[in-house]
């Protein structure tokens, strides 16, 4: 059965806090069957939403109570899934940190990965900043 | 979402069998799994990875908890990744840290 060419999830809101996490991954996987995507690139859509979710719980809200709002769609060229949030503005496109990908394990500081990991799996990520919202958005290309 | 760490000891081998979903919810499992593994002070970490299907940073980051756990003369060896998760660890240069490997090493 080929995969439509144009057609949209329902929008859906999870709380900011972690247990979020499995229904984005649900979210996502229903999202990759619908556009059609390889296994390989709905492997990077999910890895890189779970990256900036994770992102917005953990640094955005801070344990303050909050929510995330996903969307998401498929066109002919594409699947495309937005996290929406209410933290303070936060560009993970504009995001410098590149962890030193040459230094050894054992003198690392954690974190910094995350980010670096979305920007580089998804095929384009695009963000705005709109009426006090982060809107983020994930694009992979139906190849 | 299921995941799954299960460490055994073979001489001076300790080895972790990684099964499922390694992600920001999972992680801590595999952190004890690891804590555990360092102190039997074996001189080779072996992961078994042939039964785990995703890794996020949160897996990178157990990664590096690992390495820095460990004793600089302990070699940690992967097993059996997939393509997506060996590709992952590329990307942010951990290679230089870990081997690679198809089968167990003797």
């Amino acid at each position: 059965m080929r995969s439509p060419n144009r057609q949209a999830m329902d929008r859906i809101s999870l709380p900011a806090e972690p247990e979020a996490l499995d229904e984005l991954v649900d979210y996502v996987q229903t999202l990759s069957a619908m556009g059609g995507l390889t296994r390989t690139r709905a492997h990077w859509l999910r890895l890189a939403a779970e990256e900036l979710i994770v992102n917005i719980i953990t640094h955005g809200h801070r344990d303050r109570p909050g929510e995330v709002e996903l969307t998401g769609g498929v066109e002919p060229g594409r699947v495309w899934l937005r996290l929406v949030d209410s933290a303070p503005p936060f560009d993970p496109t504009a995001y410098e940190a590149v962890p030193d990908l040459e230094r050894p394990l054992g003198e690392r500081e954690p974190g910094g990965l995350g980010v670096y990991l979305a920007r580089t799996v998804a095929d384009q990520i695009r963000y705005e900043y709109v009426s006090g919202r982060n809107q983020t958005t994930i694009i992979m290309n139906r190849v | 979402m299921s995941f799954n760490a299960i460490l055994t000891h073979d001489g001076s081998t300790a080895l972790i069998k990684l099964e499922g979903e390694l992600d920001a919810l999972t992680a801590e499992t595999f952190r004890r799994e690891v804590e555990r593994a360092a102190e039997a002070a074996a001189e080779l970490l072996v992961l078994e990875m042939s039964e785990l299907s995703y890794m996020s940073s949160a897996g990178l980051r157990g990664l590096v908890f690992a390495r820095q756990k460990l004793a600089d003369d302990v070699r940690i060896v992967l097993v059996g990744a997939n393509d997506a998760i060996e590709q992952t660890i590329r990307l942010v240069g951990f290679h230089h840290s870990v081997d690679f490997s198809d089968a167990i090493p003797e």
